[in-house]
């Protein structure tokens, strides 16, 4: 008969506790919480997988080395992302062709659509468009895409991720901006032709 | 599409990318110097091993790092080409659902540690994903149980599939710090208790739950090395530092060195990586060099102990070599963290290809067309990949602050 060995469950206070006394048990908890969710962060901002997965792993690696730089006051998700995120920036200003300059996202005054609501994809239908909407993200800046990211994928507020990057708010809501209309003029062709 | 169905279409995207069953822990694990006794398994080949050696960042050098890595442990390559390592070849069956039988494989023994190969194999369903995980122990007839100092190994699952069941495998080197054995005889009486577990692959819970597959023991009688403990008590002055050569244990396997000094101040570049002065010494007998500016390996188990010494490891076989010793701490080293685009421009002006991270470590490039593979200029070959980690790890150390000794102690190795 085979014996099931008991092992409880962490929660994140936990895990610190164990990882500051060096025991991986409060790491692989804390991997196996966020993994996917930092993964794909990274992923959105490098569009890489596999420097994504680099950038996740030497993150994990940093919060075993520097647990005690994190103040146990705070949800550790957001230190934990904060991480993620400015490493892959980092990344990207060594790896990438596109420019981190956000002038470079900057669009004529002529070219900016009717912002309807802030909605970039009101005017697309479904999952027909997800190569449309790869390559506009694949066009979009760094910078954009980390805010894209931060905004959509992890749901935080403008607030948030003025705080997590550290620049002003109303830096974040104009990259926002630039951000969602960069995808709606990428979109804008693919409209024209369902208007056609 | 609304904002709202974007960030839905975003996450369903992403996830379709990087599907759950996409994990990072165990790349993880093997990054972090593991410092407790745990067998890991499983498609563990030689590139992993060295993206182990390449892949820590600043640390302390240590013992377990060598052992972990298969790699560098020169003492146990000697002795084993010199015949010492008992070939004992003991099967017990444990049977069970999964069939196995554990195996010991090999032994050795000396005054500063004590060597075991084990293995175990079995099958399992075609259907039943699993990865086998086995802890050995080793006991003295007293009672005292050694300490763990690391191990080495692999294995794994695999097998052609013949029928409606696959082999299974694990196989392990494990080290034992011997300092506890206080025998005259030339031969030595030790128990070797092994666990048996398994982990599910596809369990989605970390720590992955072991499921226990019962325990084994053998008993073995096997030839101790007993080596020559000297107490040199020396005290040399350098560079204001004082600095005692205490004890030195010179076994077959493995040599050990008790140094006492007092730790100077830790440089202030980088608190992030709080780090060690690490001893690069220097070996003359009679005159010959015999190493010549090696780093010298910690042991976590004697680390910083009370009595201000410390215990270091040189895991090469120096027991041949009677005469006039000048042992030289060349000078005390202090790993700093080399700013990611610095290091990386050494890199490329050497034409190493090697990627700097962020926090100091750096890994073999990675293939354009696939980020999971190395890139397409990276040798396959172990001695060249070795020789490429060596040219990194001597840009890396340009970034290392140093107290110049020299501290050289000097006495008579007898004859063992």
């Amino acid at each position: 008969m085979i014996a099931q060995s008991k092992e409880a469950r962490l929660d994140d206070k936990q895990a610190i506790a164990h990882i500051k006394r060096k025991d991986m048990r409060g790491l692989a908890h804390l991997v196996a919480t966020y993994q996917h969710q930092a993964w794909r962060t990274a992923d959105v901002i490098t569009r890489d997988i596999g420097l994504a997965k680099d950038i996740v792993q030497g993150a994990f690696i940093k919060v075993f080395q520097r647990i005690d730089q994190y103040d146990t006051s705070r949800p550790f998700k957001a230190w934990f992302i904060k991480i993620v995120v400015n490493d892959a920036i980092k990344a990207m200003s060594r790896h990438a062709t596109i420019s981190l300059d956000d002038d470079q996202d900057k669009i004529p005054l002529g070219e900016i659509l009717p912002d309807d609501d802030a909605d970039p994809f009101l005017i697309v239908s479904d999952a027909e468009d997800r190569e449309i909407i790869e390559k506009a993200l694949d066009a979009l800046s760094t910078n954009l895409r980390a805010v894209i990211v931060l905004k959509y994928f992890l749901d935080y507020s403008e607030d948030e991720i003025s705080a997590l990057l550290d620049e002003p708010r109303s830096t974040i809501k104009g990259r926002l901006y630039t951000a969602r209309n960069r995808l709606r003029l990428a979109l804008r062709p693919l409209v024209e032709e369902r208007e056609a | 599409m609304t904002n709202q169905r974007f960030g839905d279409w975003l996450k369903d995207y992403q996830a379709e990318r990087i599907p759950d069953d996409m994990k990072l822990w165990n790349e993880i694990e093997f990054q972090i110097i593991p410092t407790r006794r745990k067998i890991v398994i499983s498609r563990v080949g030689w590139l992993v091993a060295i993206l182990m050696l390449i892949m820590t960042t600043a640390g302390v050098y240590a013992l377990d790092q060598i052992l972990n890595n298969q790699t560098g442990d020169k003492g146990m390559d000697a002795v084993t080409e010199q015949g010492k390592v008992a070939e004992l070849y003991i099967t017990n069956q444990i049977g069970g659902d999964y069939e196995l039988s554990v195996t010991l494989q090999t032994i050795y023994a000396d005054s500063n540690r004590v060597f075991v190969a084990i293995s175990a194999s079995g099958t399992a369903p075609v259907d039943d994903t699993i990865s086998l995980r086995l802890t050995p122990y080793i006991v003295l007839p007293n009672g005292d149980e050694l300490p763990f100092l690391g191990f080495g190994g692999g294995g794994g699952g695999g097998g052609s599939i013949d029928s409606d069941r696959v082999p299974i495998g694990i196989a392990i080197n494990a080290n034992f710090d011997a300092s506890l054995i206080a025998i005259t005889e030339p031969e030595l009486n030790l128990i070797i208790r092994v666990d048996l577990a398994y982990t599910k692959d596809n369990d989605m819970v970390y720590p992955q739950q072991e499921y226990s597959l019962g325990e084994t023991q053998f008993e073995a009688t096997v030839p101790f090395n007993r080596g020559v403990t000297l107490t040199p008590n020396q005290t040399v002055m350098g560079d204001g530092i004082e600095m005692r050569l205490q004890k030195v244990v010179i076994a077959p396997s493995l040599t050990r060195l008790e140094l006492c000094y007092v730790e100077p101040a830790q440089p202030e570049a980088d608190i992030l990586y709080p780090n060690v002065w690490q001893p690069v010494v220097s070996l003359h007998v009679n005159n010959e060099a015999i190493l010549e500016n090696i780093d010298i390996a910690l042991s976590e188990l004697d680390y910083r102990t009370e009595t201000g010494c410390y215990t270091y490891n040189v895991t090469e076989s120096l027991d041949s070599y009677a005469g006039e010793w000048a042992f030289s701490v060349d000078y005390l080293g202090y790993q700093l963290i080399p700013p990611m685009d610095e290091l990386q421009q050494a890199f490329d002006e050497a034409g190493l290809p090697f990627v700097a991270m962020e926090g100091g470590g750096y890994m073999l490039a990675r293939s354009e067309a696939n980020p999971h593979q190395t890139r397409e200029d990276v040798p396959e070959d172990y001695e060249e990949l070795q020789a490429l980690s060596d040219s990194a790890q001597a840009i890396y150390q340009q970034w290392r602050e140093k107290i110049e000794g020299a501290w050289t102690f000097i006495f008579t190795v007898p004859e063992a």
